[in-house]
């Protein structure tokens, strides 16, 4: 069973449960039974050492990690009380309800307009519907205002930080609950990545956010809540502590997390 | 070892916290000797000495915002650079009660003194060795220790409340006895003052103490 934090997570304010998550790769345990609840609209960010399972993690909340085919899930994660591993759940549904954004900006190949509006297409807006998704999405983003006279340049020629906007635009288009972001700030400036913490905060106002990052001052400015993970015996992750901000970057309780975010080790 | 740079830093802070706490603890004992011996300047040298105090004060803020620019630290590491600040503050503010009692030992003059002052010399004792006590907590790491020398430190400050409501007592008949004295007993009134405001933030610094182990 494993260890439960934080008692004071209203469980009707909860968006997604992880229940005793164990992730393997082949016969190779990456994650052991992590237990723990993200709460509705606040930015949780998983923080600790490289390859102590975070991003492992992070793709189980949105199925991602079914697209690796040696990945197996035990334990379960429920998204507004429902099982995202059932037999009846939708994996497409679920990464348009739970979006990701990833560490080196993805857009596809297109223009920005056709970026944003990629998902909204699918699934079956009008197209003037569209157009007013793609503002809103791209205000959202803030980078309407960047963008709004070049709608139809490749998407690609946007700077790193205005590439990683698009890709979260291209995410809020579909009308998300909870936004995934794995690391998404390591490859940007610091002016993009201020930027970039700006919008993450304004988007927690509607949309919930799970951040994996290594910047552990990016996790102190951006986060309410805080999961520490790392790789105990075997190199196997776990959930060492969970927390508020004040708690876990001001007066951790476990030793490891303490050692961890005061840099003497990882 | 990570951070070996950062762990200078703060055992070179806290080293100079020592200095600073020392020079102070001189300052308070002169500023009474002053009183005592009426010596004139030896007071002044109080004075003169608290820029020295003011200097130290700057200085280790300094060193404590170069820490958190450079170093930007976390949990009990930001605690402990975010006390010091503190307690540097704190004994800045206690140089200036000393020298508060310099300036008061001016203005008592070189006549002989209107009481015996056998209560504030014990005062004086006590608060020195009280802040002594409460500067060394501040640099231990052991919660028990940390723990018992506090209950020790609130159990001292105590006395000296009690001993300055005897020299306050004291000193009222005084001035019902010997209304000429009026404007020198007011003076003892507020070196006695001074002694017991330095016990009180003595207690501040053993109370940040009590914070930094987590109690």
């Amino acid at each position: 069973m494993g260890k439960e934090f934080i008692d004071s997570i209203d469980k009707n304010d909860t968006i997604l449960m992880t229940e005793n998550l164990s992730v393997y790769y082949g016969k190779t345990k990456a994650v052991n039974d992590v237990t723990f609840n993200i709460p509705r609209k606040k930015i949780v960010a998983l923080i600790g050492p490289s390859g102590c399972g975070k991003s492992t993690l992070i793709r189980c909340f949105n199925r991602m990690n079914d697209l690796i085919p040696s990945a197996k899930v035990e334990g379960d994660v429920k998204y507004n009380k429902t099982s995202i591993y059932s037999d009846k759940s939708d994996p497409t549904y679920i990464r348009f309800k739970i979006g990701m954004v990833f560490q080196k900006p993805n857009p596809f190949p297109k223009s920005i307009f056709e970026n944003v509006a990629f998902g909204p297409k699918i699934n079956g807006f009008k197209n003037n519907e569209i157009e007013s998704i793609v503002e809103s999405s791209l205000q959202q983003a803030a980078l309407w205002d960047e963008v709004k006279d070049r709608l139809d340049d490749n998407g690609l020629e946007l700077s790193g930080g205005q590439q990683q906007r698009l890709c979260i635009a291209r995410a809020l288009a579909v009308n998300p609950e909870i936004i995934l972001m794995d690391e998404p700030a390591s490859a940007l400036d610091p002016v993009s990545t201020s930027k970039l913490e700006d919008l993450i905060k304004d988007l927690s106002r509607n949309v919930t956010i799970v951040i994996v990052t290594h910047n552990m001052q990016q996790a102190t400015r951006i986060c309410d809540y805080a999961a520490v993970m790392m790789a105990g015996q075997e190199r196997i992750g776990e959930l060492i502590e969970y927390g508020t901000n004040d708690s876990v970057f001001g007066n951790p309780k476990d030793k490891r997390t303490e050692d961890y975010v005061t840099g003497r080790i990882g | 070892m990570a951070r070996v740079e950062f762990d200078q830093e703060l055992e070179r802070l806290e080293r100079e916290i020592k200095i600073m706490a020392s020079t102070v603890e001189s300052s308070i004992e002169n500023s009474i000797n002053s009183l005592l011996e009426q010596n004139i300047e030896l007071a002044k040298d109080v004075i003169k000495g608290d820029d020295i105090i003011d200097k130290m004060c700057d200085d280790l803020e300094e060193l404590c915002m170069s820490i958190l620019r450079r170093q930007a630290p976390l949990a009990s590491d930001l605690r402990e650079i975010v006390s010091c600040m503190y307690v540097i503050e704190e004994l800045e503010r206690i140089g200036d009660y000393a020298e508060g009692i310099a300036v008061l030992t001016i203005k008592m003059g070189v006549r002989p003194l209107p009481t015996d002052l056998v209560i504030i010399p014990k005062m004086s004792i006590n608060t020195v060795e009280m802040l002594r006590m409460s500067t060394e907590t501040f640099l231990i790491k052991d919660p028990k220790e940390v723990r018992d020398r506090f209950n020790k430190i609130k159990k001292q400050d105590d006395v000296i409340d009690e001993l300055n409501s005897d020299v306050r007592t004291r000193l009222i008949q005084l001035m019902k006895n010997k209304p000429h004295e009026i404007e020198r007993a007011t003076y003892l009134l507020w070196v006695a003052h001074n002694l017991e405001r330095i016990a009180d933030r003595g207690v501040n610094i053993a109370e940040r103490s009590m914070l930094l182990v987590g109690n």
